[in-house]
């Protein structure tokens, strides 16, 4: 039967697996773009925006900028973007006030963290060993930054930029997964006690703004917690920024348990599965692979939040930003560098969007 | 009854146990600084000339320098030690929870902050100064009639200043306030307010070296208030206060005495018996405050006394020179006296 | 003894307990005695007392003579003020780039798309550093402002708007009319559903057209360029509006999706459905379209309105004063760190709790149909 629909159809449907002649091509354009009155207003409305918008922006971006000279007249003299300045202070942007002589240190971190982030999105490479080696790179990327057994210590408060950026996410988010997992187990147990700690831990941490979470970590922590158990800035928002995830985490993981039929734990109970193995082997994949998309963009969310740091004094890339462009030789491009700092934090997440729509399309998980 | 029983025996049986832990938890800051090697010091987000990271993020500046002092003096190393960037807001709260172990950032002494950290000496004697362009012309306060000011919020004397201005001249200024002084300075280059108010020193050090071109600024004092700033140590915590007090009188002494850092070791062999016994010679002199005898020396010796950390920060070796004025010693027509070591 | 079900979550749970209690033992013995140690007074009789603090802009009247607690409230008016206003735009512009994207137009869509990508991939913060930064880029210096429309001044200074000044009494009076007459239109019968809503729409217009005549306090400010600065009309300044621009452009990207996949969800078997019973167009997106997509959306949209409250801490990072940063200045000035941490998180979860429970119970009311 002939579907009938409104004008808001699903995305287009790839018509011909031929490629059309192009006469056909066009007319099919245009009759996307002109078929119909709604459609005509829609492209002459969006049309006459981004005629008013795209030039004067490409001009800005590319036309009139300066994009190699390193000589900060350059930028005082030309009307587009300063991208030199960008070029210039790269190092002091990626790195922020970690010592000069050192940086090819956070620069193998960053290096290593995005290696292993894209070896360990091939399914090939799912195994248990994954775990150990990350836990591993960890280790190792722990002594890069903060140097002993040879190498010149640096202490948390210097570390900065794109490698803290990086480290936070991962640690974070990898950290905060396994605990989210244990507290929405928590939330569906029988037990009173235990129910009634993961629901007031879980509410209570998503009630919250994750400012005010890395506020009270950052200044009050050390009045609540006796000096012997105090771990240093850099630890305390790592600890805040976990919690935050897990409890987020948990919600979602949460909303996949509840989608998973009694039948399956009735299953594995006749099996005689005891708890935790049933639950690893039978519901927690299943669970999972339902709430891929929401996860993503938990996840996702979570990556953006690393860059609130700043607020408590930890040099993240945004801090790092702001300390170039108190530099008095150059005329401070903060729309240039924060485009830079977007970008950067767009990538991580853009591309870990991708990922997660892979996950979706390629079906069953493999164990 | 007995799942009651067992639940209400496990927790007495917790709490016992954390009641303990937490009582060893109070020991001097001194001690502590002693054990981690290294002194905490409070810092501004980047106020040029006071304090500022640079590019490899070594803090400079005069209040830098002045918190390198403490560390030379505890330590006998004025590096060992870690500087803590905070905005206005965080600065007394960090102190309190001992985030920090000493303050040393441009902090007016006032009565309702001294009565929750401990203030331990004036360092600095500043007034309030209005950065305003040349291109405005203004000559008199009157003309500041409905321009608008930025300046920084969280509770800082500038906020005063304004506001006695505003009333002797029966003006109003439209304010624009923000977190910190570096957002609110960048705004007023950035073109969003008339003029931008901070302490006199600050506004200097901002002209100097912030500016694209200082020759178009003018700075112009502001309100009567006095802006003694001074250095914060926590309360509760008396070996602490005498060692940052004492360190402090330490710089002002050595340039009564012209001792700089780099003729100390003469001065320890040329000068008088006093100098001998304050420079170390004497056993027995670091013990009141728990110090090695040597301590004036190192801190002397590394760092250079009062005079030197001004002129290379913000007086004739700097950009911004800066008048002592009142920041002389009292033999110069300055409001510096040090305490006599007996 | 532990292969027992019944006595091993027994134990489990009396550790858990033991945990927990004990935790939070140590954490109130440690606090206290450091507050012991460091001399730190604790009490909130601090709140009575004048705060001698400033709030750049605010929307209720506040002076630094009045004392903390009504600075805390100016503050938190504040953030309730910035999140209804972005909760009101995005959705409405959450709507329109929703359901574009799924127009079957290239270009229409692309954009719509390029916006959703950006929005939901940069962090909020960067974003709003950026446009801060662009204000000064983008916007001319006060004595060139541009004005778009008469009355309407935009300039590195901020956007000026003329206002509207009625007096109090006017105020009340045309609100108790106007609910009034509401509340007579409501309970007419629903067949006269149009002709209800015209009504009142008329009613509201006669009778702000009768004050206007009698001139009962009730008057429209221009704004004037004067020597340096505009006079007179209503400012919004780089900071508000940054954030208000900054957050609306954030919340719409996420809201666009929602939508999408609302309208997405209602199956085209539903369309062919309400054609072959004879309905038009508009009457199948009012009667099956929007029903069953609603079902759908409220859930994620009522957490994007909470991420929104929350997200207004973000106003730190461009010096407006929402309720964080008001919060911020106050431990300062006081120095009452913990009663002020505890009013911040109190202050956020009650909030925050009454708008997620605001949203369940609402949820419920439209989930009642079975699908």
């Amino acid at each position: 039967m002939k579907t009938i629909s409104l004008p808001l159809s699903e995305a287009p449907v790839p018509t011909q697996a031929w490629p059309a002649p192009l006469l056909a091509s066009l007319h099919r354009t245009a009759g996307l773009l002109f078929g119909s009155r709604l459609n005509a207003a829609l492209t002459l409305a969006f049309g006459a925006m981004l005629t008013v918008a795209v030039p004067p922006m490409l001009r800005w971006l590319v036309l009139d900028a300066v994009l190699f000279n390193p000589d900060p007249a350059a930028c005082r003299a030309a009307s587009g973007a300063c991208w030199s300045f960008i070029y210039a202070k790269s190092g002091q942007l990626l790195f922020g006030i970690y010592p000069v002589d050192e940086r090819w240190r956070p620069a193998l971190v960053c290096l290593l963290i995005l290696a292993l982030l894209g070896w360990s999105v091939r399914p090939a490479s799912w195994t248990p060993r994954l775990l150990g080696l990350w836990i591993a790179a960890l280790a190792l990327i722990v002594w890069l930054m903060g140097g002993g057994l040879g190498f010149e210590e640096v202490p948390t408060s210097a570390w900065g930029g794109l490698p803290v950026t990086l480290i936070l996410t991962v640690v974070a988010i990898g950290i905060a997964f396994p605990v989210g997992i244990l507290l929405a187990l928590g939330r569906r147990s029988t037990m009173p006690a235990v129910r009634i700690a993961a629901v007031v831990g879980i509410e209570s941490v998503r009630g919250l703004p994750l400012l005010s979470i890395l506020f009270v970590a950052s200044i009050m922590l050390p009045l609540f917690l006796p000096e012997a158990l105090l771990p240093d800035k850099f630890v305390r928002a790592l600890v805040a920024l976990t919690i935050f995830a897990a409890a987020y985490l948990a919600e979602v993981i949460r909303g996949g348990l509840q989608a998973i039929p009694k039948g399956q734990y009735e299953a594995a109970a006749a099996l005689g599965l005891p708890f935790w193995r049933t639950q690893y082997l039978v519901i927690l994949p299943q669970a999972i692979r339902v709430v891929i998309p929401a996860l993503a963009n938990t996840i996702i969310v979570m990556i953006k939040n690393t860059s609130l740091v700043l607020v408590v004094g930890l040099f993240d890339l945004i801090s790092s930003g702001k300390a170039a462009l108190a530099d008095p030789a150059w005329p401070s491009p903060a729309a240039e560098t924060f485009l830079f700092i977007g970008a950067i934090f767009f990538a991580l997440s853009f591309s870990f969007a991708r990922f997660a729509d892979f996950l979706e399309r390629r079906g069953p998980v493999a164990r | 009854m007995t799942r009651l029983t067992m639940l209400l025996g496990a927790a007495l049986a917790a709490a016992g146990l954390t009641a303990s832990v937490g009582d060893a938890g109070a020991q001097s800051v001194v001690n502590k600084i002693k054990q981690r090697g290294y002194v905490s010091c409070g810092a501004s987000q980047g106020v040029p000339g006071l304090s500022r990271p640079d590019e490899n993020g070594y803090y400079r500046g005069f209040d830098s320098d002045i918190c390198r002092t403490f560390a030379a003096a505890i330590l006998g190393d004025k590096d060992k030690i870690r500087f803590v960037p905070l905005n206005a807001g965080q600065r007394f709260p960090a102190l309190q929870t001992g985030e920090i172990d000493v303050l040393s950032r441009t902090s007016t002494i006032t009565l309702s902050r001294d009565t929750v950290v401990r203030f331990v000496w004036i360092t600095l004697y500043d007034t309030d100064g209005l950065l305003v362009r040349k291109a405005d012309k203004i000559t008199d306060p009157k003309q500041l009639a409905g321009k608008t000011v930025c300046l920084q919020g969280g509770g800082s004397l500038t906020e005063k200043a304004i506001e006695e201005t505003e009333e002797e001249y029966g003006i109003t200024m439209k304010k624009v306030y923000f977190d910190s002084t570096i957002q609110a300075r960048d705004a007023f280059f950035g073109g969003r307010c008339d003029t931008y108010v901070t302490d006199g020193t600050a506004a200097a050090g901002q002209r100097a070296s912030v500016a694209k071109n200082p020759d178009d600024f003018d700075i112009i004092k502001v309100g009567h208030a006095a802006e003694p700033n001074g250095v914060a140590v926590g309360r509760g915590d008396d070996q602490l206060f005498d060692i940052t007090r004492w360190t402090i009188n330490a710089l002002l002494w050595a340039e009564l005495h012209g001792i700089t850092a780099k003729n100390i070791d003469e001065k320890l062999k040329s000068g008088s018996s006093e100098i001998k016994r304050v420079l170390g010679q004497e056993p027995g002199f670091g013990k009141p405050l728990g110090l090695d005898d040597k301590w004036v020396y190192n801190v002397v010796k590394q760092m250079g006394n009062y005079a030197e950390i001004w002129d290379n920060n913000l007086g004739k070796s700097s950009p911004l020179k800066v008048d002592r004025g009142l920041n002389a010693l009292w033999k110069d027509g300055g409001l510096n006296y040090p305490y006599p070591w007996d | 003894m532990l292969s027992d079900a019944r006595t091993r979550s027994i134990v489990i749970q009396c550790l858990l307990v033991a945990a927990v209690i004990g935790a939070a033992s140590l954490l109130v013995t440690t606090t206290f005695t450091n507050l012991q140690t460091r001399g730190i007074p604790i009490g909130f009789d601090f709140l009575t007392m004048p705060s001698r603090i400033v709030i750049s802009e605010a929307i209720l009247s506040y002076k630094s003579r009045d004392p903390y607690y009504w600075a805390i409230v100016v503050g938190l008016a504040n953030t309730v003020f910035i999140s209804a206003l972005v909760i009101v735009f995005s959705s409405v512009l959450g709507l329109i780039v929703g359901v574009t994207r799924l127009s079957s137009n290239p270009l229409a869509a692309g954009t719509c798309r390029v916006w959703v990508e950006i929005a939901r991939n940069s962090p909020p913060i960067v974003l709003l550093i950026f446009l801060y930064s662009l204000w000064w880029k983008v916007l001319p210096p006060v004595g060139q402002a541009l004005n778009p429309v008469p009355g309407v001044f935009a300039s590195m200074r901020g956007v000026m708007v003329p206002s509207l000044h009625i007096s109090m009494a006017t105020a009340g009076v045309a609100l108790i009319l106007v609910a009034g007459l509401l509340v007579l239109a409501a309970r007419l019968a629903g067949g006269l559903r149009k002709f209800r809503s015209a009504l009142s729409w008329a009613a509201a217009a006669v009778i702000l057209f009768g004050l206007w005549m009698a001139d009962v306090g009730f008057s429209i400010d221009w704004p004037v360029f004067a020597g340096s600065n505009f006079r007179g009309g209503l400012e919004l300044t780089p900071e508000l509006s940054t954030i208000l621009i900054g957050l609306t452009i954030y919340t719409t990207g996420f809201i666009a999706e929602i939508v999408r996949g609302g309208v997405l969800s209602v199956g085209s078997g539903q369309l062919d459905a309400g054609r072959s019973v004879g309905l038009s167009r508009a009457q199948i997106l009012r009667l099956i379209v929007i029903p069953q997509m609603l079902r759908v959306i409220v859930p994620p949209l009522n957490s994007q309105y909470i991420n929104v409250v929350k997200n207004s801490t973000l106003a730190i990072a461009v010096g407006y004063p929402d309720f964080l940063a008001v919060m911020n200045t106050i431990i300062s000035k006081s120095s009452h760190s913990i009663e002020g941490v505890f009013i911040i998180l109190g202050v956020y979860l009650a909030l925050n709790l009454t708008l997620s429970s605001a949203a369940n119970w609402y949820n419920r009311r439209i989930a009642i149909v079975e699908r």
